[in-house]
């Protein structure tokens, strides 16, 4: 198993397209990493790279220290999961897990120890002679896995490959790909624009915007300190309210909805055009108004069991707030929100890219 | 409603008694459909019937619904007396030639403008090759003579593997073509990516699964070989003659064989039914392949 390392990459199509631009970044032996974006953002670009089923058009790759950028993908021993599930239709589930030992002259009995060996670990040791269109989404999902584990590759590229499974299935796919990459020690990325997906499963995560890389950072950081707004607002369900406005005097404005909040210690000598993120788990509700609250009136109230999803109207604005289910709150109502002290994040300026303001004594 | 209650709701519509505009419509449809099948089986019957008679019974001012007279003369003189035999074996070499270099040469051309057509030469180029189908065949005969003649090409198999490779070239790129584009790319990336190159991930992967579409574009693609007339009337003599432009010599100032042109059409119909049976499953699967995506 092998580090995978990429080197200012950059990928522009035919047409002009710059579908991934200037991307560096190493994933270390045994790692999972998770690459996270909307369409678009490049994360499958990258990872086709990664596999050489897309030459890119600058930059390096290196596997486990060579340099592969040029590499065909045959030769560079990396196995693939696609969203597609990708199976052999004419080849039997057996003839699918035996396929990529095939092609390195293993042999029968080798092939046949290994393919019994994969099924066991995936549990498919009893669709071993089906066509992949006998078998459910969940089978063929698990088939395509063992495909690939079945020949112990430098790595593991998954691009989007829960995408096509229902909910619940997607959930405990979800554990088992994480607990089969632990167990079997593997290094791994998987590509998905679900970013609780991303959260769940990645020991780093990789958040991706049009072609560039927006941070790189493990899930909890990546939550508590996004590196700017598109992150802030990517990572999270539901998703951090942001607030444009502008600060004077140690006072934030915001421009649409009339709050004015004071600043915590940390911020001070902040000034200028800012957008203020607040996640809806950092608010309560306060029967007077004080420091760090404002007055918003309740428009819609969607009960999830757990937690109560309370969306405010803030001067025209929409603003969410999590709140515990024995909150009272009524639709229509005027409340008091109150923002947990530190929990604010400010953003210099009001485009995505805008980044975080660190607060002093932040590590 | 369940699914048992509303099935036997549905049985009770067709238990109901029939009603005369049910009635009506049914033998409707069943009168309709009869006469499609007779119109459609009355030749081929009618030149069965044809090929076993007599030649004088062929006419007759009574037509007879079966040989007064059974023999099999028709096609004992068609095949030996005027060397229909021959005739059949040249149909069969310029037509399984014409159909092996079409293929050979088509699948790869359609694998491509399937995948890369940037490649070779864009979507125009694919149009061209389409338009070579377009024009009606009587218009490039006349110069393809003169030109075959030049080259000393006339009455040779080479000749009509060529002339026919012209039509059917573009009807097996573009056939073929969609046949691949059906087939998701990923899973020839899987195969590039489990170890495979491209040409293995072509043979090992790619055309088995368009293998039923081959099927059924080769099968076309040799029946209009088999069958073509207008060209083997012009560019075969002695050597080459296919059985096609056999049939009209059997049409006499003084007398038609009927007899021996219906045993001469049997006998060509039978090698295309006797593949199209044997191929059935996989020809209807082919026929079907891009309409029906699984």
């Amino acid at each position: 198993m092998s580090r995978i390392e990429l080197d200012e990459v950059t990928k522009v199509f035919d047409d002009d397209v710059l579908a991934v631009d200037d991307v560096s970044l190493t994933i270390e032996d045994d790692e999972l990493v998770v690459f996270v974006g909307p369409s678009g953002s490049g994360k499958s670009t990258t990872l086709r790279m990664i596999a050489g089923l897309e030459k890119p058009t600058d930059g390096d790759i290196r596997i486990a220290g060579e340099r592969m950028t040029h590499v065909e993908p045959q030769n560079r021993d990396i196995a693939m999961v696609f969203q597609s599930f990708a199976l052999y239709p004419h080849r039997s589930v057996r003839g699918n897990l035996s396929f990529p030992l095939e092609a390195r002259d293993m042999d029968d009995d080798e092939i046949e120890r290994r393919v019994a060996e994969a099924a066991e670990i995936l549990g498919i040791t009893e669709l071993l002679d089906r066509k992949p269109s006998q078998l459910s989404g969940g089978q063929q999902q698990r088939v395509a896995l063992g495909r690939a584990i079945v020949r112990d590759p430098q790595a593991f590229l998954m691009d989007e490959p829960l995408a096509n499974l229902d909910a619940k299935l997607r959930t405990q796919m979800r554990a088992e790909v994480v607990s089969l990459q632990q167990e079997l020690g593997v290094t791994m990325i998987h590509v998905t624009h679900n970013q609780e997906e991303a959260m769940t499963m990645g020991d780093r995560v990789v958040v991706m915007d049009q072609g560039e890389v927006q941070q790189i950072a493990p899930p909890k950081e990546m939550y508590q300190r996004p590196a700017n707004r598109f992150v802030a607002e990517f990572i999270g369900s539901p998703s951090m309210n942001i607030i444009e406005g502008s600060i004077e005097d140690e006072t934030f404005s915001a421009y649409d909805s009339g709050v004015t909040l004071g600043l915590p210690s940390g911020l001070s000598g902040v000034t200028g055009e800012v957008a203020l993120g607040i996640r809806p788990e950092n608010v309560e509700l306060v029967d007077e108004p004080g420091d760090y609250t404002f007055e918003a009136k309740v428009e819609l109230i969607e009960l999830l069991g757990n937690v109560q999803i309370v969306h405010f109207d803030v001067g025209g604005q929409e603003f969410l707030a999590e709140l515990h289910p024995d909150v009272e709150v009524e639709q229509g109502e005027h409340r008091h929100v109150r923002v947990a002290p530190g929990k604010g994040h400010l953003f210099d300026g009001l485009s995505s890219r805008s980044e975080r303001i660190v607060p002093e004594g932040e590590a | 409603m369940n699914a048992s209650s509303l099935r036997e709701r549905l049985g009770k519509i067709g238990d109901e008694p029939i009603s005369l505009r049910g009635a009506m419509s049914r033998i409707g449809i069943t009168a309709f459909v009869s006469a499609i099948v007779a119109i459609t089986l009355f030749p081929l019957y009618w030149t069965l019937n044809t090929s076993f008679k007599q030649t004088e019974d062929t006419v007759t001012a009574v037509p007879s619904f079966f040989p007064p007279d059974f023999t099999i003369e028709g096609y004992i003189n068609v095949l030996f007396a005027n060397g229909a035999i021959d005739n059949l074996i040249n149909s069969m070499i310029v037509s399984l030639g014409s159909t092996a270099v079409a293929i050979v040469v088509g699948v790869p051309a359609g694998y491509a403008y399937a995948r890369n057509p940037d490649r070779v030469g864009g979507k125009h180029v694919a149009f061209w090759i389409l338009s070579l189908r377009m024009f009606p065949p009587i218009a490039p005969i006349l110069p393809l003579f003169f030109i075959f003649r030049q080259l000393g090409l006339i009455d040779t198999y080479l000749a009509m593997v060529l002339l026919y490779l012209t039509f059917n070239v573009p009807l097996v790129v573009w056939l073929i073509r969609s046949f691949f584009q059906d087939i998701p790319e990923a899973v020839e990336e899987a195969a590039l990516i489990d170890g495979y190159s491209r040409f293995e991930a072509f043979f090992k992967v790619a055309l088995p699964l368009v293998m039923p579409g081959i099927v059924a574009t080769t099968l076309l693609v040799w029946v209009f070989s088999w069958n073509e007339f207008q060209f083997a009337l012009v560019f075969t003599r002695d050597a080459t003659r296919t059985f096609t432009p056999l049939i009209p010599t059997l049409v006499g100032g003084h007398q038609t064989l009927w007899n021996q042109v219906a045993a001469l059409s049997t006998l060509a119909m039978l090698p295309v039914i006797a593949i199209s049976l044997l191929m059935q499953k996989r020809l209807i699967r082919g026929l079907t392949l891009g309409a029906v995506k699984g």
